[in-house]
């Protein structure tokens, strides 16, 4: 049995099993980043030894008590915006390189109290933007994997770890996955809490999951979907069990948003068409709409938002290092720096009434919004891609999940989105089980 | 520059310049050039729409409006 192919869900069921340990399982992984990570370059720091030994104490645990954690025992990465207890949080930012954080983020917390054994922090861009990183794309080296999450994509594509946590404030957790060949799922805003997150997209970034399967989308979105008091946009929610709702896939009525189809790039719009095929002759319900609102006038309310809660962010960062911030990022700040207030504040009005709108497009019992996930395949390393397909979705804090859909002929994965309305995380999820089993399994990429 | 619904993109990058050069400098300026252009684009494009005073008012953090956490 090859280990590192295992998913979360899986692992643990061995563990708990007794038939794999701990160890053995996080030794298959550490082995699996060795013979890889120098051509992925997926982690900004790591400690494979810490992680090896904290396996050893879950095994010596499991001696005398049957495990009851939901992670018990399994690896995972988290992006570098995200505080983890002795790592340092860089952002791909020189000057934080050498601190070392004391405290857990609220991610990284849930998850260790789940058993779960972090291993590192994954390459982000720049403070979540889109200067690109230094992580290749296991499916084509001399590709980007996409970004912000560029690590968690790549590691997760890779087989290194089952899962990771990215986050998103356009794009930055699902195209990732998409351009990797796995999937994700970026919750709806307020989900999962944002305590220890740096970064600056305050109003529209959150944390999301990159995973290999809808059952470990929604094991580790049950770990972390959970009112935080220390994040003040956190959400007031009751407890859902995920895990048993994606064991119960149901047919979705989705809608085509025909504005990004038409958007697409060629083979990404022809396979996305076929994917949406097999799913209608599969038995769902398949209609069409378009944006309530012109793309060019979303993305210009997206970008004064976040360049205002970024410019402001970073306000003192700025001063003090102006010349360690990479070009599009620095660029992206100084300009944000100049917006009126009210023009800020008018963006924010206009969000409102835009996101009434978006909620239209779910009317008369649709389910889902399906797109591609992203405009393109993943392009070349001197960019991380296109973004703006995530945007819709994701500035209004509505829940989207990304699947792949299967490899093209030129030996890329693609995937499609859907999106659902805000707090229907768990209905997404079984719509998203019932798609999975209708799309092609993604292998091992072939560098890997 | 005056923010209303008529106010042109030109307008907008004008004004965007001369606040770019205070703060920034010629040379800076000059590099940020295309990234003022996106944002003077951006700025047109919001302020065409007219909302409804006072109604329509922009989002605040939800926690402002809920119950002080106990313990």
């Amino acid at each position: 049995m090859q280990l590192h192919m295992l998913t979360a869900t899986e692992a643990t069921r061995l563990i708990r099993a007794g038939n794999v340990s701990p160890v053995e399982y996080t030794q298959a992984l550490v082995d699996q980043i060795k013979r890889t990570e120098p051509q992925l370059e997926a982690w900004e720091s790591i400690d494979t030894d810490a992680a090896l030994e904290t396996a050893k104490a879950l095994e010596e645990k499991q001696k005398t008590k049957h495990p009851t954690q939901p992670l018990f025992g399994i690896p995972f990465g988290i992006k570098d915006l995200l505080h983890a207890r002795g790592f340092p949080t860089c952002g791909n930012f020189t000057p934080w390189s050498e601190k070392i954080q004391t405290e857990d983020s609220g991610v990284a917390q849930f998850l260790r109290e789940a058993g779960g054994i972090l291993v590192g922090k994954q390459v982000t861009t720049q403070w979540g933007t889109t200067d690109p990183p230094q992580t290749r794309n296991p499916w084509d080296l001399d590709r980007t994997p996409g970004g912000s999450s560029s690590g968690g994509g790549a590691a997760v594509g890779a087989r290194q770890v089952p899962f990771g946590i990215g986050t998103q404030a356009v794009g930055s957790n699902n195209r990732p996955a998409a351009y990797c060949g796995v999937m994700a799922i970026k919750p709806t805003f307020g989900r999962i809490s944002r305590y220890g997150a740096v970064g600056g997209s305050w109003t529209q970034g959150h944390p999301g999951v990159i995973a290999r399967s809808v059952a470990d989308l929604a094991l580790v979105l049950g770990i972390l979907a959970r009112h935080d008091p220390r994040d003040p946009f956190s959400a007031h929610q009751k407890d859902e069990d995920f895990v048993s709702a994606v064991s119960r896939p149901q047919v979705p009525r989705l809608a085509v948003i025909s504005d990004l189809m038409d958007r697409a790039e060629p083979a990404v719009r022809e396979a996305a068409q076929r994917a949406i095929m097999r799913l209608e002759d599969s038995g769902a319900e398949i209609h069409e709409v378009q944006l309530p609102v012109p793309m060019e006038t979303l993305a210009a309310t997206h970008a004064i938002i976040g360049a205002g809660d970024r410019a402001t962010a970073h306000l003192q960062l700025h001063a003090e290092h102006a010349e360690h911030y990479r070009p599009i990022i620095r660029s992206q700040l100084e300009c944000g720096q100049l917006i009126p207030a009210p023009v800020y504040l008018h963006a924010t009005r206009l969000r409102r009434r835009f996101r009434a709108q978006m909620l239209d497009m779910f009317d008369g019992g649709i389910d889902g919004l399906i797109a591609p996930t992203a405009s393109n395949l993943p392009p070349d390393r001197s960019s991380t891609g296109d973004s703006s397909f995530q945007m819709p979705g994701t500035m209004f804090g509505f829940p989207i999940c990304s699947l792949p859909t299967g490899i093209g002929s030129e030996g890329l994965p693609h995937s499609v989105q859907i999106i659902s309305r805000p707090f229907e995380d768990k209905a997404l999820l079984q719509y998203a089980a019932w798609c999975e089993q209708i799309f092609d399994p993604i292998s091992i990429p072939p560098n890997c | 520059m005056k923010l209303n619904s008529s106010v042109t993109v030109d307008e907008v990058r004008e004004a965007l310049q001369e606040a770019s050069l205070r703060t920034w400098g010629k040379q800076r300026t000059e590099e940020l050039s295309d990234a003022l252009d996106k944002t003077a684009r951006d700025i047109a494009t919001v302020m065409q729409f007219e909302l409804a005073p006072p109604s329509e008012e922009p989002e605040f953090p939800a926690a402002w409006t809920q119950p002080e956490e106990q313990g």
